[in-house]
Formats: C-alpha cells, structure tokens, sequence
C-alpha cells in the first residue's frame, strides 16, 4: 500500500526544490568532487580510437576545458576564432548540438602556450552551467535554453609569468565556489547560484598562481571547503568563508587538485626546484632580462607596478637582494619548490601541519600539472614523459614507483576511473587504459588522432575526451 | 598543415585600435588610369592608414584638395629625369601633399610599404607587426629616395626536401609573394630537378623528394602539426590517385604559383639544375608563362640553412650583408625571418647610405629591453651552429648517417656534444627573457626562436642519451640500456612536440615528419627490441 502522504511530500519537494545532478553525472571538472572516479557502473569501453567506438563526435574549436556532463546534457567550452569564447550544450546520447553560446572576449589576457583561452571547465547542477572566462568572470546559463541567467564580473587574474588563467568553479548545495589564485590578489569567492550575487569573499594572500580545485571534505561531523595552495592546505567554512584550519605542508606552485576520500585529502605535486627554490629564482630566472641580479621596474608587467613600488623600499626602481625574497611571495609563506604525496584528515582547526597529516612521502613520481586519482584504495600519479606510479592510499606505502607506460610526452590530463579501469590521456593524443591493479597492465592504447590537454569525463558508461579542436563520445553502444 | 602568415599583425591590428580615438581623414589621389598594381597600392596605402591611424581614408583618381593628402604614383618634377632605375621610390613631403610614388607601379607598391616601415610596421617572409606603440599621425618630413644595390632581388622557391619549400602548397606561396613584394624583392626562381614532377616528369622514381608522401600515422612526436592526417604530402598532390595524376597536378601547381607571383609583379624564373638546351625549350614550352628558364643561378645563392640539410636552429650572419644581386634559398623560412628582413632592408641605400641593423627591427615591434637577450640568444645559437659545421656537420641531418649512429656506437661522447648543449642552454634563457619582456609586443617571432632552441637543446639530450644507452648495450648491462633509452626517446619526443608549437610552415612539418623517420621511430623500435 502506498503511503499517499509521504508521497506527496516527496514529490512536492522533487517539484519545489532546484533540479540535482545525478549519480550517472559528471557535473565539474573530475566529476563529482573532482575525484576523476565515476559514481556509475555502466561498463565504460576498453578499446577505441577516433576512428572506432565514437558514437559521435563534435568541433567545438580551441580549448583544454573537461566535458561536464548533466541530466544528457554534454557541455564543453571553446575560444572560436580569435575573438569569442563559446559554450556549447549537446545531447550526450545523440551529438546533437541543443544550444551554444558565443560571447565576445573583448581584450584577452597574456598567455603561454599550450594554455587556452578556454581553459577552464564548467560546473553544472542540472538548473544551470556555471563558466568562467578570464575577460567575463563567472557566468551561468539555463541548461535547458542557454539563456544568460546572470554574470559576476571578476577582478582579472595577473600572472608574473604570463601562464594565464586556469581555475574553475564547482558547484555544491545550491552554491558557486570560486579559486582565483594568482600573483597579485588571490581570493576564493561564494557566490548565489541561482542569482549570482556574491555570498562571501575571502582574501588567500599568501598564496601565489595556482589552478588548484577546491573540494568537498567532510570530517568531524562537518563540511570543509578545502583548497590548496601555495605552501598550505586551507578548510573554510562553505556558509561564511570563515578559514577553519590549514596545513603548511604544501609546495611552492600548486597547480594540481587535491581529492578526497572519506575524511582524507589527498595531494600529489612537483613544485619545480628543491626546497631552497623559492619564487625568486624564477624571477630572477625570466624577469630579470638584463641577468643583473635584480628587478628593475622597467622589467615588470604593468599590472605588478603597483605592487613593484611597494616592494622597492628604498624607492631606487629596482627590487634588489634584500628585497626580492617578500616582493611578490608572503613573507610569512616563503614555500619552496619540491615533490609530495600526502594524505591529511579533514575536520581541524587552527594550523594543523603538526597534527593531521596523516602521511607524506617525498617521491619524484608527481606531476606538476597532472592531479592524483585515487581509486580503491590506490593513488595514482602520471607525470611527463608517461611516468605512472602507484601507492597505497592508506599508508602511502609504495607499488609501484615510476614505471614506463611507453607513451611519451607531456601529461596535462589528470587520471580517471571507472569499471574497474584507470584512463590515462596523454597530450600525444593516446587515452591508456590500466587495469586496477597493484601490477601495471595496460589493457589499451587508444589513438584519439589529436592533442589532449583536457582530463576525459565519464557518465553513464560513455567516455568523453575533449581534444585540443573537438569533443567524442565513445561508447559501447556504437557501431 | 595550414600556414599561419599574418595572424601576428592581425593580433596587434586589435591592440592599437582600441587605444586610439578616431584618426585623421586621409585622401589619396592615383594617377587618372592607375594599373592594377596601382590600384592595390593603393588599397594597401589605405590599410596601413587604417592600421597605425585608424584614419577614415578615401581613394580617388581625382585630384582634390585634402587636408591630408597623399599622392600615389605620381612622379616628383624634380625625380623624373633622374630615373635610372625602375627599382627607385621615394617618399616627399611637399606642399601639395606626401608623394609617394615609384618608376613603376611596382616601385609605387614598394614605396607604400617603405611608407609602412617608416612608421613602424615591420614586414618578414612569414607576417607583418604593427608597432608597439602607435606612432603619431604626419605626412610631414619626408625626403627620402631609395635605390637599390642589387639588382635581382631573388627568392628560391621548392627545393628537394619536405622540410623545406617544397612543400608549400599554393596558399602559403601566395601569402609568401605577398610579403617578398613588401620586402622589394623583385624576382622569384622556381628550382627544379630533373627528376621532379614539377618538371613534368612522370617516370618510376619521380616525386617530389624521395618517399614521398611520408608516412605520419600512430604513435609519432609534433602531431599535432599534422591536422589529423596520416600521411605528409605535398597539398596540391594529395588528391591523386596515379603517378600520372601527381604529374598533372604537379604542372598545374606551378602554373598556378607563376600566376600568383607576376600578379604580384614579380618576375618568375624557373631553373632546372644541370639541364641542357633542349630540356630548357620543353620546360619553356610546359611554361609559357615564366620569363626565363635557366639551368644555374644568375645570381649568387645566399643559404640560410646549415649545410647538408641539418634541420638544427641556425644563424648565419655574415651572410645578410650582401650588396650585389642574389638569390635566397632558405628552407625553413621562419628560422630566418629576422636575417631575411634585415637583408631585405640593406638592399636598398638612402641617400644617407645608413644600413639598418636588427635592433631596428625589434625595437619598434617588442618594445625596450628586448634587442640585448636577443641578440644575445642569436649569438648562442650561431655559436652553436658553428660548432657542429665544425665538428659533426652530420648533426640533425636525417637520412642514412642520422640519428641512431650515436646508439649504434659504443664511443664516448664527443666533447662538442656538452658544449652545444649549454649553448642551446644559453639561447633558450636568452629568447624566453626576450619573449616575457616583449610582453604585448611580437612574441611570436620570439617564440618561434626559444622553442626552436629547446628543440635543439632536447635534441642534443637525444643524442646524449641514445650514446649511453649504446654504451650499456655493447656493454650488456640491459637495464642501463633500457633507462637510456627511454630518456631518449622522452627527449626526442620533447624536442619535437616542442617544435610543433612554433610550426608556421609546411617545411616544418616536414622536418617533424622526417626526425619522427629518422630519430623517434627506430628509437621506439629499439626499445622494444
């Protein structure tokens, strides 16, 4: 017998509340929490190629952006002939383009190759995609019509190095969570997701440009935003952007994302250099042109003048030795550069590096742009040059240290997991496939025909990889 | 592969409109019947206006007073007489208006572009940049008349190998004719050997270089120079299905590429090496349209190329100073974008005579601070070439005494190999702190060195690791063998991915196409071995 009032309630609150993703979603970067594992357990193909397995494929244009994958709804962004940056809206099971939109990127920003101008992945929650674009800041769209909802205009993002923009924004419990890590005014902003209007805003001062994800923790009967950074590890209250605790066990540079298991947050880098690498090599290493020893103000992007000026105390135009150390790096956060794997415990409070840190290995395995997947109780890393290696999540004691998986070049693409599989994308354009296992196997290699930049998602047992121009699907169901 | 001419100026086309308000009203006045030539000099005058002014610019062959005038192709009173030359222009302010004009439609293009280069465009092989800094608007000032030095201004155009011009296709020649004519080159030689199609030979062992096309599916370094495709071709033969079908499109090809170049006005020669009398009058036959065919260079061949086909980054400098006719073979055009404009602008003397030097090519283009890391990236890079001429001139040139022999040898290493090594080292650091400083300015063409050196600098490391692992296998220590040889395949996979990023012109996907033949494969091989 049906119970007819707990029914209607349910339904009632289906109907009244805002459209949730799914468990067969791949709804931001990684998926869901940015873990790189799919909640689903559709058998996801072994072997494909851009000739073989592709249930459809699209031209989107430039871009190393990740699919997000919603309610069959397959979105993807693109920077489209010099001048617009472009989102697109497909129907995951057919290809069939429901909507794109185009917006005019006005005067871009500096950026070094491989990097896009469409670099960043969207965020979906199945009422709406959520984008950033370096000119735009943070937009989002209906999913259904790809109409404009709203737009948080965002300060730009300035890099000493001239990297460009890379971050971007994960959705959860009915709100938008943004890392702006750069050089000059680092900040993780909360914004409204059906309005847009800001939440809160907290300054990440000691922090310098970094890509990291922010996630998800829970731990001590509590929900974290967790992000990392330069130097540290940093929990704050998602309802006010209060910092909870952090954890200076961090390096330098922190491009990678840091994903979570249970109350475990896991982290796997390279920070270019040793522990002595502090940012002021690099300056000294690219900005100071004239190879003096020092920075003078000439030597500067225009947009670090301001800060140049107050770095220089002596006000002579030049940032010498005695100055360079705390000129664009804090001074109370002079990380340097490195390798690490680590697990620390969520749930602290205050500075917790002596405390919760669960284990830290110094290990050369790590990628400095390649995040770590943990997958059943391994961890695996995949560096430059297709270098794989395998530890226990647990302990992170090693099983397998830097192993060869003979397809060479460069990593941008973090590893994912499904069906008991671990997908490797290579920026040669080939898509690996390792059995779950303490062994290495390979079970395939897949030639995709094209560059990937972009971590694959997968839902509902098809596989998307986003190439350097398009997008496939590869399923089963193909012919 | 698609050339990627011109998205340099177009990129800072954007930049400098949007820092200006709206500029000066231009007029500029032909002659009463201007030729074709004419009429696009005139169109380009305009676009240059438009370009560093953002000037609303009107064109009639009336001749109308004008706040601003400009008066295109009309010869100056006091010049006419003097014409010695059809190569001569000039630019004069005067109070009728800026003349600038030429003995020939031609010259008049020349002296639009000379026009353009005074105010701060820089025009090479491979694009145009607009200036840092827009410059002011004046007609004001002018009194310059230029001659040349050299006569015949020629450029080489095909070759024998794919990483060179002989595999351009019909839309990166055009745009390549484009830019000679703005850099007053005034002839272009076609160069043919006897056994290739483009001489209309249709024969066994007839191609274009030998293999044609290359194989460049699976598993290869720099792919993504190759668009998807699986073989490398030359692209107006990609459709044929027969020899014969290669030979037809290969001679219509270059009717076509002669076409294209005397539309530009230059004059279109065509030599094929060695032939007699009686070849030449069957090629003339194949070929009404050229002006000529010879059978050797008219003029002194200026390479800008290490000697015997090295695809190594390379820098020859005692060779741009040239004051007597010449005729420029550059396979890997890019490379030498720089040497070639400043070859370009020294062929001409002001009445001043001052040369120009590359410091007045980076200056306007990348802003201060650029020229010193720069030429001090130059000279690294021409130390280094000098270096391997001398000691293994064989380096980096693929085919039966390439890359493997350092595997295939149990030697040490040559000492030369370290010292490349830190100068490639050198010239990366050098054009990277060029290429942060340019910042808004022309980092394209910085771009292009600093990979090219990383290219080089892999490359080596290649080499380095393939002689170890060599080492280890005459040695029997398997292990060794094995860790070795991954690192040089990682380095050589590097060194070409790399590359691939700056690729602007076919040549330089068939340079990627042949180091995957020579160096990646066999080194993959080897370590399945």
């Amino acid at each position: 017998m049906t119970n007819r009032p707990a029914f209607a309630l349910v339904l009632a609150a289906l109907i009244a509340s805002p459209a949730i993703s799914t468990g067969e979603d791949w709804p931001q970067f990684r998926g869901v929490n940015g873990s790189g594992v799919a909640t689903g357990t559709d058998p996801v193909p072994t072997e494909f190629s851009f000739e073989s397995g592709v249930l459809w494929k699209a031209a989107l244009g430039d871009g190393i952006g990740s699919p997000v994958i919603v309610d069959g709804k397959v979105f993807n962004t693109a920077f489209v002939g010099e001048k617009d940056f472009v989102i697109y809206c497909h129907d995951a099971a057919t290809g069939k383009e429901l909507w794109k939109r185009a917006l005019p990127a006005g005067e871009l920003p500096r950026i070094t190759p491989p990097n896009s101008h469409a670099s960043s992945t969207p965020a979906a929650d199945g009422e709406r995609i959520y984008a950033y674009f370096s000119t735009l800041g943070i937009l989002a769209f209906d999913a259904v019509t790809g109409d404009e909802v709203w737009r948080h205009v965002l300060p730009k993002a300035a890099y000493l190095m001239d990297w460009g923009s890379g971050a971007s924004p994960v959705v959860h419990d009915g709100r938008v969570f943004f890392v702006q890590d750069d050089d000059l005014n680092s900040f993780v902003i909360c914004l409204d997701a059906a309005s847009g209007e800001q939440v809160w805003k907290t300054p990440r001062t000691e922090m310098l440009a970094g890509y990291s994800l922010p996630v998800m923790c829970e731990a001590g009967g509590r929900k974290d935003l967790v992000v990392a950074g330069s130097g540290k590890l940093i929990g704050y209250d998602p309802a006010t952007g209060a910092e909870r605790w952090s954890c200076a066990s961090l390096l330098r540079t922190m491009m990678t994302s840091p994903v979570v298991h249970g109350d475990l947050i896991y982290l796997a880098v390279q920070s270019y250099g040793d522990s002595t690498r502090t940012l002021k090599f690099a300056l000294l290493e690219w900005l100071d042109t004239n190879q003096d020893g020092k920075l003078a103000r000439e030597e500067m992007p225009a947009e670090f003048l301001e800060r140049f000026d107050t770095s220089d105390k002596n006000s002579d135009g030049l940032i010498d030795e005695t100055e360079i150390d705390t000129a664009f790096q804090h001074e109370n956060n002079q990380a340097a550069g490195g390798n690490t794997i680590q697990a620390v415990r969520g749930g602290g409070t205050g500075d917790v590096t002596k405390t919760h840190v669960v284990w830290n290995i110094d290990n050369k395995s790590p990628s400095n742009l390649s995040s770590p997947l943990v997958y059943r109780d391994r961890l695996h890393v995949v560096k430059s040059g297709g270098v794989s290696s395998c530890f226990s999540a647990t302990d992170g004691a090693t099983i397998r240290d830097r192993t060869r998986l003979k397809n060479f070049g460069d990593y941008y693409a973090s590893p994912i997991a499904a069906d008991g599989k671990v997908y490797i994308a290579g920026r040669n354009g080939f898509v690996l496939v390792l059995d779950d296992s303490d062994e290495l196997t390979i079970l395939a290699k897949n030639d995709m025909g094209e560059e990937i930049l972009a971590t694959p998602a997968i839902a509902g047992g098809r596989l998307f990889i986003r190439t350097r121009e398009n997008v496939f699907c590869i399923s089963g169901e193909a012919r | 592969m698609t050339m990627r001419f011109l998205i340099p100026l177009l990129c800072l086309y954007g930049t400098i409109l949007t820092a200006r308000a709206a500029g000066p009203e231009v007029t500029i006045v032909t002659t009463a019947n201007p030729t074709e030539l004419e009429r696009f000099a005139a169109d380009e005058l305009k676009k240059i206006l438009e370009i560093l002014f953002e000037a609303q610019v009107s064109v009639t062959d009336v001749n109308v007073e004008a706040p601003h005038r400009i008066l295109l192709g009309h010869p100056s009173p006091d010049e006419t007489t003097g014409f010695q030359s059809r190569d001569l222009h000039y630019l004069k302010s005067t109070p009728q208006g800026l003349v600038i004009g030429g003995a020939s439609p031609l010259a008049t293009l020349w002296a639009v572009y000379e026009f353009g280069h005074r105010k701060g465009m820089r025009y090479l092989p491979t694009g145009d940049f607009a200036p840092l800094a827009p410059p002011d608007f004046s007609l004001d000032g002018f009194d310059i008349t230029l001659r040349p030095l050299a006569g015949h201004r020629s450029w080489r155009l095909l070759g024998t190998s794919p990483a060179s011009q002989a595999a351009w296709g019909l839309s990166e020649a055009e745009a390549l004719f484009t830019q000679l004519v703005k850099m007053k080159f005034n002839r272009v030689e076609l160069v043919m050997q006897p056994y290739q199609v483009f001489a209309g030979t249709v024969a066994p062992d007839s191609g274009i270089w030998r293999g044609d096309p290359l194989d460049v599916s699976g598993d290869i370094a720099g792919r993504s120079v190759f668009d998807g495709k699986k073989t490398f071709d030359h692209p107006a033969l990609v459709a044929a299905a027969t020899r014969e079908e290669r030979g037809e499109l290969a001679v219509a090809f270059i009717k076509d590429l002669i076409a294209a170049a005397k539309k530009r006005g230059l004059t279109v020669v065509i030599e094929l090496a060695e032939a007699d009398e009686k070849q030449l009058t069957a090629l003339g036959e194949l070929y009404p349209g050229a002006d000529g065919v010879i059978s050797k260079p008219k003029s002194p061949v200026l390479t800008f190329a290490p000697s015997g086909g090295s695809l190594m980054p390379h820098h020859a400098k005692s060779e741009v100073n040239a004051k007597e006719d010449y005729a420029v073979d550059t396979p890997l055009v890019a490379d030498h974008d720089h040497q070639l404009w400043l070859l370009a602008r020294n062929a001409f003397a002001d009445r001043d005579g001052t040369g120009e030097s590359l410091a007045d090519l980076i200056l306007p283009i990348c802003g201060d601070g650029v020229v010193e890391p720069f030429n001090n990236g130059i000279a690294a890079l021409t130390e280094a070439a000098a270096l391997i001429a001398k000691e293994d001139p064989a380096f980096g040139v693929p085919g039966e005494a390439g890359f493997m022999r350092f595997y295939e040898s149990a030697d040490p290493l040559p000492a030369w190999i370290a010292k490349a090594k830190e100068l490639y080292g050198k010239a990366v650091g050098e054009f990277y702190r060029a290429n942060t400083r340019a910042r808004d300015g022309a980092r394209p063409l910085l771009l292009r060195h600093a990979k090219r050196a990383t290219f080089a600098l892999n490359y080596v490391g290649a080499a380095e690791a393939a002689r170890h692992a060599g080492i280890a296998k005459a040695a029997g220590d398997h292990d060794t063998r094995i860790e070795q040889l991954e690192l040089a395949v990682e380095a050589m996979h590097n060194a070409l991915a790399i590359y691939a990023e700056v690729a602007t012109e076919p040549g330089d996907a068939g340079a990627i196409a042949l180091m995957n033949e020579d160096g990646y494969r066999p080194l993959l091989r080897a370590l399945e071995e």
